[in-house]
C-alpha cells in the first residue's frame, strides 16, 4: 500500500513530467523547460525518498503506528519554510516578468525551502518523541545542509568582503583589513580568557560579524567598485598600428589617439598611458636603463663591471627584465627597436619593424620592460634602423626615447 | 685535499693566516691521506679548493667538520661506555630518578654555546662570499636543458671585450681574477657548480643570480648541474678553464676572428651540409649563403628553450653536448687535465687537432643524438610544447654527410 | 562521542506516552555490519587496533615497494654508465622511492603505532571518532594505490619528490606521472589531516582519570606533537599540490615564468611543509625509543619534562627553518644568514634528546633485547645524521654539499637512522602486545646487525661520494669524473650498492620473522619486558574494549609503580616486586566495568574513501569520472549520516554470565 504522502508526490511528479513534455515540445522555451524538468527531478527525488523511508519505519501494512507514532500527539512545530516557499514563488513570478536570471534565484529558493519543508513535515511524524524526530531530521538533511550551507556561507562572506574591499580606496583597504584582523584577534583573546563563555554569546558575536560583513558588502556592492583603472598594454596599440594601418589612421584623424605608432610617439595614448602603475616588481639583479636629465640614455647591469660605451648586452632568446627609470623632467617612454620581422597583414606577408615600449612614465618614475630578442644583432647588419642614431651606426637594435633625439642606446644580442 | 703541497701553496697566495689551520687539518686527515697515497681525487672534490671563494668555504667548513667529528666520537664513546658498563649483570634495580634539572640545563647550554661559536663565522663568511664589489670580469651564464651557454658581454672588464663572445660547455676565464657570473635559465631551474671554485648557485628562469668565482692558477675545473633539471640532468656538465692573462687575450682574439669558409673539398661539402641541416638551430657567426647574406639560426622556432649551442670556434673547446663528451681523445685529455699550470694554456689553446680528435663520440652524436643523450626529441611526443624539441633530434644524416660534417666541424677554430 | 553509555534496554520508552519506537531501526534500511570474522570484520572495522594493524601491514607493503625502487637505483649506480634503468625510468624511480618511503611507509607506519597505542597508553577504549579513523586509513590506502597505478598508466612521476617548478609543468614532464603524484598526495594528505584531528581530540579529551598531560607516556606525547605538526603542515602542501594540479590540468599559470610567476614560490610552499615533515617522520620514532630505553634500562626516562618540551620546541622551531633547503637557490645573503642561524638553533633541542637518552641508560640495568638494540642503534645513527646536519646548517658549507650524495647520506641517517630504526624497535617491543607472541629474538638480532651494517655501508660511503662532488639524481656517473685512489667514486658507489643488499637481507629476515617464524613462537607472557606504561595493563592482545576497567592513573610509569614498591629508606632506594602484571590484569578483570559500549562497524568509510581516487582519475582523464566519484561520495556521506548509532539489538552478545547486575554488552567489533 502506498502512503498518502507518496501518492501526492508521485502524482505531482507525473504531472510535472507531463507538463515538462507539453511545455518543452509545445512552447520550446529553454528556461521554462529547464525549470519544469528541475521540478520533475526534484519531485521524483522526494517521492523516491518518501517511498524508501516510508515515513520512518511506519510500514504501510503496520496498523499500530498509525495511532501510536503519529505526530498527532504533538502539535507541529513552527516552521519558516512555507514563508520561504511562498517568497520563492513570488521571486520566480517577478523574474519571469522582469529579469529572467532572477528566476534561477527563485527556483533555488523554492527547491531549498520546499525540500526543507517536506523533510520537516515528514520528520515530525517519524515517531512520538520530539527529540528523536529532531535527530531523524538532522541525520537526513545535515549531510546536505552542512556542505551546501557551508559553501554558500563562505561564498557569501567572501563575495561581500570582496565588494567592501573593492569599494574602499587602495589605501583604506589596508587600514580596513588591519582593523578587521585586529578585531578578530581581540575577540579571540576575549574568548580565550573567558573559557566559560556561553555558546549563545559566541554564536551571537559571530552572527553579528557575519551580518555586518554581508550588510557592508551589500551596501558597497550597490555603490559600485572604486574607480579601478584598466590598462591596455602598449603592445595592443602597437599591433593595432601595424596590423590595421587604415583603421588606425582613421582613428588618428578623428583625434582618438596620436598618429604615430605608440612606440614612436612621445604623446599620451588613451588607456595605455593614463594612470599607469609605477610600481616595479624588482626581481633580483635586473638590468636598468636611465633617461638622464640631459636627454641621454645610460644603463646599469648587475655587478660592478662597466660595460663600456658600446651598449647593453643581453642573452639571446631569453626574456630579460629591463627597468626603465625616467630621470628627465618630462613624461617619457622607453622604446626598443628590434629590427624587422615578417607578419601577416590581410593574409599577406609584410615586413614591419618589431618595436616594444613602456608606457609614458612621469619624471622620477620607473617601469619594467621585458625584452626577448630571438635574433642576434648581426642578423640586421646592413639594415639601417630608423630609430638608431642615423648613418652607418644606425644598424642594430636600439633603445630610444620618442621625442628625445639624443637618447639612443644600442642593445647587443650575441 | 689532493695533496698537502697544493694546500699550502694556495694558502700562501690567499690567506696566510689560514695556513696553520689548514696544516692542522691536514694532520688530522693524515690517516685518510696515508691510505689515499698520492692518487688523484675526483675532479669535483669539494675539499680541494682552487680559488678564493672555495677556499673561504673550505676554511669555514673543516673546523665544523672537526667539531662535529669530535662531538660524534664523544657521544658514541659515552654510549659505548654505558652499554658496556651498565649491561645487566644482576645489579639491583636502579633509582627511579627522573633527572637532574641542573645537569639538564647545563647540557642544553653547552651545545647552544658551541652553535653560537659556529654561527658567527658562518654569517661573516656568508657576507664575504656575496660581496661582488671587487669583481673585474663578467660572464653571463644561461642554463637550459641540458647544456650551459656562456656569453661575454661587451665590457671594460676581462681585459676589455668589444664584441660579445658566445660559447658553451666550457667557460674560459682569466686566472687569478675575480669573475662575476650573472646567471639565469631559459627553462627550468639549473644549478651552476664548480666545486673547486665555489659553492653552487641555482639559476632560476626569470631571475638573474650572481656568483663570484676565481681560479688561482690556470687549469681546468670540472662542474656539473646540481639541481635536478629533467631527463638528462646527469648529462649537463660544464668546465671552467682558467688561462693566464696572455693566453686569455689570445683566446679572446681567436673567438672574435672573422669567419672563413674552409678550403678542403670535403670540408666545403660539410659546410653545405651544415647550412642545410644544422644552421636552423646552431649559429656559426659569419657564415653566409651563396649571396653573402649572413645565415642567422632561429633556434627559438625549433627547440623549446629557444637556444642551441653556438658552434663558432667549436674546436677551440674540448667538449660538446653539455660537456658530456670530449672532442679530444683520452691521451690528450689526460695531458690537458694534468698539465702543469705554466704549460696548460698552450695545451688548451691548441684546441682540437686531427691527431687527437675524438671522432667516435661526435660521429655517434651526429648519427643519432637522442640515442647518445636522452632528450625529448621524438616528434610524436611533442604535443605539450607545440612541436618544439627539447634537445637535438635525430637528423637521419647519411654516413657521407656525417663524414663531410666532421671534416667541416674540425675546421671551426 | 564514540563511546556512549546507553541505558540497559535498547528500546527508547517515553513515560508520558504509550508509543514505543525503537531508535536503532528508525532510519530505514541502513544497518551496520556485524561480522566479527572474515574480511568484512577488517574492511568495515572501526576498532583502532585493527586499523592500526592494517596501517602497519599496508605501510610494510609500501616499504617493500619503496625498497625495491631503492635497490634498482643502487644497482643502476653500482658501476659507471649504468644501464639497468633508462634515464626516464631512473628519474621515476628516485621520485617514487622518496614519495613512497615518506608518504606511504614512514608516515603511515607512525600512524599505525599512534592508532594502536595512543588509546591504550591513555586508558581509552577507542579514538574519539572511530569512523573517521577508518576513513583515514582507507583514504590512505586508496591514495597510495592510486599513486602507484601510475606505473601502469604511462610511468611514475619524474620530477623528484620535491617536484620543483617549472620542471613539474607539462612541457617538461609530459607524462601523467606528475598528475598522479599531485593528486595521490592530496588524497593521502586528507588521510593524514583526518587522522591528525582525530588523534589530537583523542589525546586532549579521552585520557584516563588522573592522567595529566605531564603524566602522559612519552610516545603519546611525541605522537601528539607529530599530529599537531601534520595539522598545520598538510594544508600547506595541499595548497601547493592544488596549484600544481591547476597548473597542469587546467592551464593555470601559478608557476609559469613567461606569465610573470616566480618559480621560487613552489619551493617556499614545498619546504614550509617539507621541513616539519622531517619531524613528522622522526618524532614518533623518538617517542618509541623513549619508551623502549627506560623499560630495558629499568629506569624512568631521564628528564621526562625536558624530552617533552624539547619535542614541543622542535615542533615550533621546525616551522622557522624551511629555507635551509634553499641555501643555493639565490635568496640573498640576509635570508640565508637568518635561516642558517635558526637551523643551528633547532640542533639544541635535538641534542637534548640524545643527551637524555644516553643519561637514561647511564647507571641503569641494561637488557639488550632486539628492541633495545634498535633503540641504541637509533641514538648512534641519528647522532651521526644530526652532526652531518650541523655541517650544512653552515650555509656556505651547504652550498658545496646540497644536492650531492652528502645530503643523501645525511637525510638517510636521519630518516632511516632516526626514523626507521625506531619503528623497528617498536615492532620488537610491542609485537607481544599486539599479537600475543614475541618475535624471535635470535632472528631479531640477525635482523638488527644486518640492518646496522647494511645501512652504514649504504649511507656511510655516500658522505665520501658527496664530498667528492657526485650530485644526486644523476642516472649515471662517469669514470671520467670518478677520480682515483682511496676516495674514488667507483669503489664507494659499489660499497654502497653492496650495503643496500645487506640492508635488504636484514629486512627480509624481519619479514620472515614476522610472517613465518612468528607462527611457531610460543605464546608470550603478559609482561615479557617488565614494562612500565599503561598499555600493558591489559591482556595481550588487548580485548576489543581495551580495558576491563578504566584505569585511574597516579604516576608517570603507572604500571611500574603498580608492580614495584620502594622499600628503601631515605636516599636509599630498593625496589621489590609487589605484584605481577598477571595479577594486576586479573584484578582489573574482577572489577570490570558494567555496560562497556563500543562503536559498531560501518560500511561507509571505505565507500567514501573509494570515491576519492575515482575523482582523481577524473581530473586526469575525463570530467565524467569526477561526477561519478562525487556521486559516490555524496551517497556515502548520506549513508554515513543515516547509519544507526549501533548495530541491531539482536546482534549483540548475550549478557555475560556471572555478575548479578553487570551485563556486558559488546557491540560486534
Amino acid at each position: 500500500m502506498i502512503t498518502t504522502g507518496s501518492k501526492f508526490l508521485i502524482g505531482a511528479s507525473v504531472m510535472a513530467f507531463v507538463a515538462t513534455l507539453v511545455y518543452g515540445l509545445g512552447q520550446g522555451g529553454v528556461l521554462g523547460t529547464v525549470g519544469l524538468a528541475s521540478a520533475t527531478a526534484g519531485l521524483i527525488g522526494l517521492a523516491t525518498l518518501n517511498a524508501i523511508l516510508r515515513d520512518s519505519n511506519v510500514f504501510s501494512d503496520d496498523d499500530a503506528p498509525v495511532e501510536t507514532s503519529s505526530a498527532a500527539q504533538h502539535a507541529p512545530a513552527s516552521s519558516i519554510w512555507p514563508l520561504g516557499f511562498a517568497l520563492g514563488g513570488v521571486v520566480v513570478a517577478v523574474g519571469l516578468i522582469s529579469y529572467q536570471p532572477i528566476v534561477v534565484i527563485g527556483l533555488v529558493a523554492l527547491i531549498a525551502t520546499g525540500g526543507e519543508w517536506a523533510v520537516q513535515a515528514w520528520a515530525e511524524r517519524a515517531s512520538g518523541n520530539v527529540d528523536h524526530n529532531a535527530e531523524v531530521r538532522s541525520r537526513l538533511v545535515n549531510p546536505l545542509e552542512y556542505p551546501v550551507g557551508g559553501a554558500a556561507a563562505i561564498g557569501i562572506i567572501v563575495f561581500a568582503f570582496s565588494r567592501v574591499m573593492l569599494w574602499l580606496s587602495k589605501t583604506n583597504t589596508v587600514v580596513a583589513f588591519s582593523v578587521v584582523a585586529a578585531v578578530v584577534v581581540a575577540i579571540g583573546f576575549a574568548i580565550a580568557y573567558r573559557p566559560k563563555i556561553g555558546i549563545g554569546t559566541m554564536g551571537g558575536v559571530v552572527a553579528v560579524g557575519a551580518v555586518a560583513v554581508v550588510a557592508a558588502g551589500a551596501l558597497a556592492g550597490l555603490d559600485g567598485e572604486r574607480d579601478i583603472p584598466t590598462f591596455e598594454t602598449t603592445s595592443v596599440w602597437q599591433e593595432e598600428a601595424i596590423l590595421h594601418p587604415e583603421e588606425y589612421r582613421a582613428g588618428a584623424e578623428e583625434g582618438e589617439h596620436p598618429a604615430e605608432p605608440i612606440c614612436e610617439s612621445p604623446e599620451e595614448f588613451p588607456e595605455a598611458d593614463e594612470d599607469v602603475s609605477q610600481t616595479v616588481a624588482s626581481k633580483s639583479g635586473s638590468y636598468q636603463v636611465f633617461l638622464t636629465e640631459d636627454g641621454t640614455l645610460a644603463f646599469d647591469v648587475p655587478g660592478p663591471v662597466e660595460q663600456g660605451p658600446a651598449g647593453m648586452v643581453i642573452p639571446r632568446s631569453n626574456p630579460t627584465n629591463v627597468i626603465f627609470r625616467n630621470e628627465s623632467n618630462e613624461h617619457r617612454r622607453l622604446s626598443l627597436d628590434l629590427g624587422t620581422e615578417t607578419v601577416q597583414i590581410d593574409e599577406e606577408d609584410a615586413v614591419v619593424r618589431h618595436q616594444i615600449c613602456t608606457t609614458l612614465i612621469e619624471p622620477g618614475g620607473a617601469q619594467l620592460l621585458t625584452v626577448e630578442a630571438p635574433q642576434p644583432t648581426f642578423a640586421v647588419d646592413g639594415q639601417v634602423n630608423p630609430n638608431g642614431p642615423g648613418g652607418e651606426a644606425g644598424d642594430g637594435f636600439w633603445f630610444y626615447v620618442p621625442g628625445v633625439d639624443t637618447a639612443k642606446l644600442e642593445l647587443i644580442v650575441p | 685535499m689532493r695533496d698537502s703541497e697544493t694546500g699550502t701553496s694556495l694558502t700562501d697566495v690567499n690567506l696566510p693566516n689560514a695556513r696553520g689551520r689548514t696544516m692542522g687539518f691536514a694532520a688530522l686527515a693524515a690517516a685518510g691521506l696515508f691510505v689515499a697515497g698520492c692518487a688523484q681525487n675526483a675532479p669535483q672534490d669539494t675539499t680541494d679548493p682552487a680559488g678564493e671563494s672555495a677556499q673561504m668555504i673550505y676554511d669555514l667548513s673543516w673546523p665544523i667538520f672537526a667539531i662535529a667529528g669530535i662531538v660524534g666520537v664523544l657521544v658514541i664513546s659515552v654510549i659505548t661506555f654505558v652499554v658496556i658498563r651498565d649491561r645487566d649483570r644482576g645489579q639491583p634495580i636502579p633509582e627511579q630518578t627522573h633527572g637532574k634539572p641542573i645537569l639538564e640545563i647545563g647540557l642544553t647550554i653547552l651545545p647552544a654555546l658551541i652553535l653560537i661559536g659556529v654561527a658567527i663565522p658562518t654569517v661573516g663568511t656568508l657576507m664575504a662570499l656575496n660581496d661582488y664589489d671587487d669583481t673585474e670580469c663578467v660572464v653571463n651564464v644561461t642554463g637550459q636543458q641540458w647544456w650551459w651557454e656562456f656569453d661575454y658581454p661587451v665590457q671594460d672588464g676581462c681585459g676589455g671585450i668589444t664584441e660579445p663572445i658566445v660559447t658553451s660547455g666550457q667557460m674560459v676565464i682569466p686566472a687569478d681574477t675575480d669573475v662575476l657570473i650573472r646567471g639565469t635559465s631559459r627553462d627550468v631551474i639549473h644549478s651552476f657548480w664548480i666545486p673547486r671554485l665555489n659553492g653552487k648557485r641555482d639559476m632560476v628562469p626569470g631571475r638573474v643570480h650572481s656568483l663570484k668565482m676565481q681560479a688561482d692558477e690556470p687549469g681546468i675545473y670540472a662542474g656539473q648541474c646540481a639541481e635536478f633539471c629533467g631527463l638528462s640532468h646527469a648529462n649537463m656538465r660544464m668546465e671552467v678553464v682558467a688561462l693566464n692573462d696572455g693566453d686569455f687575450e689570445t683566446w679572446k682574439a681567436n673567438q672574435l676572428e672573422d669567419y672563413e669558409s674552409p678550403i678542403g673539398e670535403q670540408a666545403l661539402a660539410g659546410e653545405a651540409a651544415f647550412v642545410a641541416n644544422c644552421s636552423r638551430c646552431h649559429q656559426v657567426d659569419g657564415i653566409t649563403d651563396a649571396d653573402g647574406v649572413p645565415i642567422v639560426s632561429r633556434p627559438d622556432l625549433q627547440v623549446y628553450p629557444g637556444a642551441a649551442p653556438n658552434l663558432t670556434n667549436l674546436m677551440t673547446r674540448n667538449t660538446f653536448a653539455g660537456a658530456s663528451w670530449d672532442l679530444i681523445d683520452q691521451d690528450r685529455r689526460d695531458e690537458v687535465w694534468n698539465a702543469d699550470p705554466d704549460e696548460f694554456g698552450a695545451l688548451y689553446l691548441a684546441g682540437v687537432e686531427d691527431s687527437w680528435f675524438n671522432e667516435i663520440d661526435l660521429r655517434e652524436w651526429l648519427r643519432n643524438a637522442p640515442l647518445k643523450k636522452p632528450m625529448y626529441a621524438d616528434p610524436l611526443q611533442l604535443d605539450e610544447t607545440d612541436g618544439l624539441y627539447r634537445g637535438m633530434p635525430n637528423l637521419a644524416l647519411s654516413e657521407d654527410q656525417i663524414d663531410d660534417l666532421l671534416a667541416y666541424l674540425l675546421e671551426l677554430k | 562521542m564514540a563511546i556512549i553509555e546507553r541505558p540497559a534496554s535498547d528500546t527508547l520508552t517515553y513515560s508520558d506516552m504509550d508509543a514505543a519506537v525503537t531508535a536503532t531501526s528508525s532510519y530505514g534500511y541502513l544497518r551496520r555490519p556485524v561480522e566479527t570474522t572474515g574480511w568484512r570484520s577488517w574492511a568495515f572495522t572501526v576498532d583502532h587496533k585493527k586499523i592500526g594493524i592494517m596501517y602497519g601491514v599496508a605501510a610494510m607493503v609500501f616499504f617493500v615497494i619503496g625498497g625495491l625502487e631503492a635497490g634498482l637505483i643502487r644497482l643502476q649506480l653500482a658501476g659507471p654508465e649504468g644501464t639497468v634503468l633508462s634515464a626516464d625510468k631512473y628519474n621515476q624511480m628516485f621520485t617514487m622511492h622518496a614519495t613512497t618511503m615518506v608518504f606511504l611507509f614512514v608516515m603511515p607506519m607512525a600512524a599505525a603505532f599512534a592508532n594502536y597505542f595512543i588509546p591504550l597508553q591513555i586508558g581509552a577504549r577507542d579514538v574519539a571518532f572511530p569512523r573517521l579513523n577508518a576513513l583515514s586509513f582507507w583514504v590512505f590506502i586508496f591514495g597510495g594505490v592510486f599513486l602507484n597505478t601510475s606505473w601502469f598508466l604511462g610511468g611514475g612521476a619524474d620530477g623528484g619528490w620535491f617536484m620543483y617548478a617549472p620542471n613539474s609543468d607539462t612541457p617538461f614532464s609530459p607524462s601523467n606521472g606528475v598528475d598522479f603524484w599531485g593528486l595521490g598526495l592530496q588524497i593521502v594528505g586528507i588521510a593524514s589531516l583526518v587522522g591528525a584531528i582525530n588523534l589530537i581530540t583523542t589525546v586532549l579529551n579521552m585520557r584516563a582519570p588522573g592522567m595529566s598531560l605531564m603524566k602522559m607516556p612519552i610516545f603519546t606525547w611525541m605522537a601528539f606533537v607529530t599530529q599537531m605538526l601534520l595539522l598545520f603542515a598538510i594544508p600547506v602542501i595541499t595548497v601547493a599540490l592544488f596549484l600544481l594540479m591547476f597548473q597542469r590540468s587546467y592551464d593555470a599559470t601559478f608557476f609559469s615564468v613567461e606569465a610573470g610567476a616566480d618559480p621560487l614560490l613552489w619551493q617556499h610552499l614545498f619546504w614550509i611543509f617539507g621541513h616539519p615533515e622531517v619531524y613528522i617522520i622522526v618524532l614518533p620514532s623518538f617517542g618509541i625509543i623513549s619508551e623502549v630505553l627506560p623499560v630495558f634500562s629499568k629506569k624512568p626516562l631521564f628528564g621526562y619534562p625536558f624530552v617533552v618540551f624539547s619535542g614541543a620546541a622542535i615542533g615550533f622551531v621546525g616551522w622557522g627553518v624551511w629555507a635551509h633547503h634553499m641555501f643555493a637557490s639565490g635568496l640573498g645573503p640576509i635570508s640565508v644568514a637568518v635561516f642558517s642561524v635558526s637551523t643551528m638553533a633547532i640542533a639544541v633541542p635535538t641534542g637534548v634528546k640524545i643527551i637524555n637518552w644516553t643519561l637514561t641508560m647511564w647507571g641503569g640495568k641494561l637488557w639488550f633485547t632486539t628492541a633495545m638494540l634498535f633503540a641504541v642503534g637509533l641514538i648512534v645513527n641519528f647522532t651521526i645524521g644530526g652532526l652531518s646536519g650541523v655541517t650544512h646548517a653552515v650555509a656556505p658549507s651547504d652550498t658545496q654539499q646540497t644536492d650531492t650524495y652528502y645530503i643523501v647520506a645525511h637525510f638517510h641517517y636521519v630518516i632511516f637512522g632516526g626514523g626507521v630504526l625506531g619503528l623497528f624497535a617498536g615492532f620488537y617491543y610491542w609485537w607481544p602486545k599486539i599479537f600475543g607472541k614475541c618475535l624471535n629474538e635470535r632472528l631479531g638480532k640477525w635482523n638488527f646487525w644486518l640492518m646496522m651494517i647494511g645501512m652504514n655501508m649504504t649511507f656511510g660511503p655516500m658522505h665520501i661520494i658527496g664530498l667528492q662532488g657526485q650530485p644526486r639524481r644523476m642516472y649515471q656517473w662517469t669514470e671520467a669524473r670518478a677520480g682515483e685512489g682511496f676516495f674514488n667514486l667507483g669503489f664507494w658507489n659499489l660499497v654502497a650498492t653492496i650495503g643496500t643488499f645487506i640492508l635488504g637481507v636484514g629486512i627480509l629476515v624481519f619479514l620472515y620473522n614476522a610472517i613465518f617464524q612468528h607462527r611457531k613462537e610460543p605464546a608470550a607472557p603478559i609482561d615479557p619486558w617488565d614494562a612500565r606504561s599503561l598499555e600493558w595493563l591489559t591482556t595481550s592482545p588487548p580485548k576489543p574494549h581495551n580495558f576491563d576497567r578504566t584505569p585511574t592513573v597516579h604516576a608517570l610509569d603507572e604500571v611500574f609503580h603498580r608492580k614495584y614498591e620502594d622499600v628503601g629508606e631515605g636516599d636509599q632506594h630498593e625496589y621489590v616486586l609487589r605484584t605481577s602484571l598477571e595479577d594486576l590484569v586479573l584484578e582489573e578483570e574482577r572489577h570490570a566495568d558494567a555496560h562497556i559500549h563500543l562503536p559498531a562497524p560501518s560500511y561507509w568509510p571505505i565507500v567514501l574513501a573509494f570515491a576519492l581516487p575515482i575523482m582523481a582519475y577524473g581530473v586526469i582523464y575525463t570530467a565524467w569520472l569526477i561526477a561519478l566519484g562525487a556521486a559516490i561520495a555524496i551517497a556515502a556521506m548520506f549513508g554515513w549520516a543515516l547509519e544507526p548509532a549501533d548495530a541491531e539489538p539482536s546482534d549483540f552478545d548475550p549478557p555475560a554470565t556471572g555478575g548479578e547486575s553487570s551485563s556486558k554488552e559488546l557491540a560486534n567489533v
